[in-house]
């Protein structure tokens, strides 16, 4: 008889990356349905063409640098989906695949895969196409072919141009539910919230993290609405528009781009909340959330070294014979 | 067995009975080296040497059982390979602990019980004169076993009766008897003005005993203490009292037909308390616990007194779990769950890459190797094990340790 021997500890929780990405996904299904419900085909044919891209390019890289085969993690599937319900409606197959592609190989696999990235590779790619192709982000030009019943202007862009005034005709209430012009999934705030409280639940996603985030949102367009109401928004306003939500819970949370310690991602999300307001009243972007997470990313390896002072337990004498 | 959510020690009733006696027992002959004294052990422990129970074989070892020498033999404990003797037991049993049996024993002088303690192999360190704090744990180190705390409830009076002893021998300020939280109550009116008892939280890693002296001294102070486990102390009073040797331990016994809790003589051979037991290539025979134990080789393990359990996973279950060393995702579960604040998810880069030097800035060697941390991995890395090598490699530059310390800085269960 052969026994096992291997070293402690004996147990494992038997929880892997596939079963973790299987919960993010399953947490963005509800926008995924609401996209394929406002925008029908053309979402669909978005999401399934950006989840392919992905998936098939992370094969073919890894088959390439022959390199393990680490598809079947649900990473891929992951960044394409985020990536797709970050698209407005209606841009062209080649952008989003091309897309797709550079979030799995400059985003990912360029750094070695899973877990190496420092920087969240949906953002890498999205940032990429949206600096190269600016009209397909134009949020109004996009949405220009649909009619669904509702004010059919990207409230950011109203306010940047036209300031508080311009976005009288929205209420908070719409917003939440989703009836406003944006990514096609990114714009389902409310479905949004209810897949981050469901990751929140589940503890695949830390809750510092998405609370700082949102306080440095409302702290900041608090600081800017008091000084003056008439050209900056009331902070609720910019909490419930454009990629704040899907990146309070999913683009800032992504594990191997953001601090592992309490401080350093309130200290993260904080900065990031902060940073997603200053671009929107001073950048030339309405919606500038991507950039805010990217450059929040860059400070992660600084934030991981803050306060981490080990516990020393003096151990002075146990013995070591205890019975 | 199922896998434990929460790792909360099961301290709900679990009753002790007798295992069956063993044919033949291996004796670790503790301190002895496997190669460099096994001729001289040879001559002295011939083939056919009559042994009675409680007689010493070489100093600070004492046979368990009544029999013959069969044969010398090597024994791997933890990572040091030591001589063991191997006993076939015979006919009945004859007892030479060399104490009386004393039912007023707290008359005699402590000089006197000090030494009898000694001879019945259940000496206290050295320098008790420096001891201030008396620290008595009734709780299992492991959410497997139950050991402990069953102890504690059906020999409560020979406890308390311990608790005084330990306090007329060591002359302490202060003796603390840590049960868990269930066992609380009934104790703490029990003990009285013998001895302070604290209550712990039966949940893994609160239990292990560097965590249990952490929580203890933010009330108590711990400096210069004895740590003493409850069953030594009921052994201690059982001799003292009643001239009984050593002999028999308490292990809790986890397969497939669920736990039992066994009182088996000390040197019984793994294999004879497994003989329901359908193990097969490929399981795991574990001995001292789920986090903290280790795996047997063979199934001729004999049981020890630091052991506490038995626990076999059955590979067509499930049950033996195979690191599969992913790439860190920076998940930052480790962190979270490690008891001393170690940043491991960065330690165990650091000590995959062989930068020892960062490992030990970070304090590597606050370590408890409580194994929570690889329990958790989503990537089921061996952290545990890089770890462990980081502790081992010393930093460049410093002195270099001497092999001795080196071999017992693993304290191994």
């Amino acid at each position: 008889m052969r026994l096992v021997v291997s070293s402690s500890p004996h147990w494992h929780v038997k929880l892997t990356e596939s079963k973790i990405h299987l919960d993010f996904i399953l947490a963005l299904i509800p926008a995924v349905i609401f996209a394929v419900f406002t925008y029908g085909v053309h979402a669909a044919r978005i999401i399934a063409l950006a989840i392919s891209a992905t998936v098939i390019s992370e094969m073919l890289i890894r088959k390439l640098f022959k390199k393990e085969f680490t598809v079947t993690n649900g990473s891929a599937f992951l960044v394409g989906l985020l990536f797709a319900l970050l698209l407005p409606p209606g841009v062209p197959f080649w952008v989003v695949i091309t897309g797709s592609f550079l979030c799995i190989f400059i985003g990912k696999e360029l750094f070695g895969g899973l877990g190496n990235n420092p920087l969240n590779p949906v953002l890498v790619g999205l940032s990429i196409i949206r600096i190269s192709w600016p009209h397909y982000f134009d949020m109004n030009m996009a949405a220009v072919n649909y009619d669904l019943g509702f004010n059919f202007h990207f409230p950011l862009t109203m306010l940047k141009k036209g300031g508080t005034e311009a976005i009288s005709g929205f209420n908070l209430w719409d917003l939440l539910l989703g009836r406003q012009v944006g990514g096609i999934g990114a714009a389902a705030i409310l479905l949004l919230i209810i897949g981050g409280i469901y990751l929140l639940l589940r503890k695949r996603v830390p809750w510092e993290t998405p609370v700082s985030f949102a306080a440095g949102v409302l702290i900041m367009g608090a600081i800017f609405w008091a000084g003056n109401p008439a050209t900056y928004a009331n902070p609720l306003f910019h909490l419930f528009t454009g990629n704040v939500m899907i990146g309070i819970f999913f683009l800032s949370t992504d594990y191997s781009s953001s601090p592992f310690r309490r401080w350093g991602m309130v200290a993260f999300g904080l900065g990031c909340g902060f940073l997603t307001v200053i671009f929107r009243a001073w950048s030339i972007y309405p919606d500038a959330v991507i950039y805010a997470i990217l450059i929040m990313n860059l400070f992660t390896p600084l934030l991981d070294r803050l306060k981490n002072k080990p516990k020393f337990i003096d151990i002075f004498y146990v013995e070591k014979r205890q019975r | 067995m199922k896998q434990m959510k929460k790792l909360v020690l099961n301290c709900s009733e679990m009753t002790i009975s007798d295992a069956p006696e063993p044919v033949e027992v291996l004796i670790p002959l503790m301190g002895l080296d496997d190669k460099r004294d096994k001729d001289k052990l040879k001559l002295k422990l011939k083939d056919g040497t009559f042994l009675k129970t409680g007689q010493p074989i070489v100093p600070g070892v004492f046979s368990t059982v009544t029999g013959t020498v069969k044969g010398l033999d090597s024994l791997l404990l933890g990572s040091e390979a030591i001589a063991a003797v191997r006993v076939e037991v015979s006919g009945e049993e004859e007892v030479d602990s060399g104490i009386k049996k004393e039912p007023a024993y707290l008359e005699k002088t402590r000089i006197d019980l000090l030494e009898r303690l000694n001879r019945a192999n259940l000496g206290f360190r050295d320098d008790l004169e420096t001891v201030k704090t008396v620290i008595v744990s009734a709780v299992d180190t492991d959410p497997l076993h139950a050991v402990c705390h069953q102890v504690l409830r059906e020999k409560k009076e020979v406890v308390i009766e311990g608790l005084k002893l330990v306090k007329y021998l060591v002359s302490a300020e202060q003796v603390i008897l840590a049960v868990p939280e269930p066992l609380y109550g009934p104790l703490s009116e029990a003990a009285g003005d013998t001895a302070a008892v604290f209550k712990v939280n039966p949940v893994y890693p609160d239990v292990l005993p560097e965590m249990l002296l952490d929580s203890l001294s933010t009330v108590y102070d711990v400096e210069n203490h004895l740590f003493l486990g409850v069953e030594k102390l009921v052994a201690a009073v059982d001799a003292l009292r009643h001239g009984k040797p050593f002999v028999h331990k308490v292990v809790s016994v986890i397969d497939e037909n669920g736990t039992r809790n066994l009182r088996v003589r000390l040197g019984t051979p793994v294999r004879e308390l497994l003989k329901d037991t359908y193990i097969k290539d490929g399981d795991k025979v574990i001995v001292g616990g789920g986090f903290r134990g280790t795996a047997c080789f063979n199934l001729d393990r004999p049981v020890t007194d630091d052991m506490d359990s038995i626990y076999v996973q059955h590979s067509d279950k499930g049950e033996v779990s195979h690191d599969r060393n992913k790439p860190c995702i920076n998940c930052g579960k480790c962190v979270k769950v490690c008891p001393v604040n170690l940043d491991v998810n960065l330690i165990c880069r650091y000590s995959e890459f062989s930068i020892f030097e960062k490992c030990h800035e970070m304090g590597v060697t606050a370590c408890i190797e409580c194994g929570l941390c690889a329990y958790y991995c989503p990537s089921g890395r061996s952290l545990v094990q890089f770890i462990r090598l980081a502790k081992r490699e010393e930093p460049a530059g410093e002195e270099e340790v001497p092999v001795e310390a080196l071999e017992n800085g693993e304290e191994e269960s």
